[in-house]
């Protein structure tokens, strides 16, 4: 082992960059695990591309706010979002005060990551749950393999009524001869929701995406919260106090900011492009 | 420890130019989803590409403190992804168009 007095570089005996090796070994991990992520993002990019017809838009599809009633786009995620960035906050506020050795705060601003972090997880949960079950109506699954969206005559939709009835996703056009919808329906199931299989919202690629790579986030947010209760029960302990700084909680908060820095651009790629 | 004398007030003033950023996306997408077509589509989807990095750059440089640390570390986090990304970028999407109506 080094000691203190060696010098050389290769022997570890100064800080590369002015960065401790902790640190430094975070940031290996979050350079991997960002480009990880943009594989992902630009995987769905291609799929989004190559099923640009039946691709349906995220704000169609998450509507649901608790205790509103009706059509919300993206209300519900951008309360999501406004979670993520504020335990970001409560978070380099703990560094902030572990500079200062202030035991006090550092519990305090610990403690209201953790609890964001907890409500972040359960929203999503709570999400997932509305896209698995998905709406009233559902959708036809056709013997082709394809999607359609059957409506009540005399809907108006755009501007024009239709006498019937159904809309088969990637077509501009709705079929309303009598024979030919039921040409259609022979053989077509019932669906409701999404999951890895069919999705009644379009394609079901939109679907396994969605559940990849937000359970992917989803997964990273629970290992963060995991983390940061080893170091919030740490602060508790006082073993901080004694190794005489709280780097430590310099570090776990590396990775938690992170994790919303991840939500940043899955919140501008799923959601709102 | 000087280095990262991030003062409570500094901090508190990125959390509302994020919220800010993050509201005004919000409004745009609903306005846009509730009005569709009122909005050209291809500058809504750079204006909401260009806020996404720009509240990227106030974490990265604010909150995980890389404003502070050396040009070297700044360098080296930051060029992978400047040179990376888009490249992936370039190449996935451009193939996407192509196969796009090519394969089922």
């Amino acid at each position: 082992m080094s000691t203190e007095t060696t010098t050389s570089v290769w022997g570890g005996g100064n800080r590369p960059m002015k960065a401790s090796y902790g640190k430094l070994m975070m940031w290996f991990f979050l350079l991997t695990d960002a480009l990880t992520f943009s594989g992902f993002l630009v995987a769905y990019g291609f799929a989004r591309h190559k099923y640009e017809e039946i691709w349906p838009l995220a704000e169609n599809v998450f509507t649901h706010f608790p205790g509103i009633e009706g059509h919300q786009p993206l209300l519900y995620v951008a309360l999501m979002t406004f979670i993520l960035i504020m335990s970001s906050v409560t978070m380099v506020l703990a560094v902030h005060y572990g500079h200062e050795m202030n035991k006090k705060k550092v519990t305090l601003w610990m403690g209201l990551t953790l609890l964001g972090g907890i409500i972040f997880l359960g929203s999503q949960a709570w999400e997932w749950m509305h896209f698995i079950n998905g709406t009233a109506e559902g959708a036809m699954l056709l013997a082709d393999g394809s999607v359609a969206h059957v409506l009540q005559a005399g809907e108006l939709i755009n501007g024009q009524t239709y006498a019937h009835e159904i809309l088969k996703l990637g077509e501009n056009y709705f079929i309303t001869e009598g024979a030919k919808v039921s040409e259609l329906l022979n053989g077509a199931e019932p669906i409701y929701g999404a999951n890895m299989v069919v999705n009644e919202y379009g394609a079901p690629q939109f679907a396994n995406f969605f559940f990849f790579i937000t359970g992917f986030h989803g997964f990273h947010v629970f290992l963060g919260v995991v983390i940061n209760l080893i170091i919030f029960v740490n602060i508790l302990l006082g073993t901080y106090e004694k190794r005489g700084h709280y780097e430590m909680v310099e570090k776990v908060g590396l990775y938690w900011h992170f994790v919303d820095l991840v939500w940043v651009f899955v919140f501008t790629f799923f959601y709102l492009i | 420890m000087a280095a990262h004398s991030t003062s409570t007030k500094h901090i508190w003033k990125t959390f509302f130019i994020l919220l800010i950023i993050t509201t005004v996306e919000v409004g745009l997408g609903m306005y846009n989803s509730a009005n569709p077509g009122d909005m050209n589509w291809t500058i809504l989807k750079w204006a909401f590409i260009i806020m996404t990095i720009w509240k990227a750059y106030f974490i990265v440089v604010d909150f995980m403190h890389v404003g502070s640390e050396e040009k070297s570390l700044k360098l080296t986090l930051a060029l992978p992804m400047i040179i990376l990304i888009p490249y992936l970028l370039f190449i996935i999407l451009n193939e996407a168009i192509y196969v796009h109506g090519t394969l089922h």
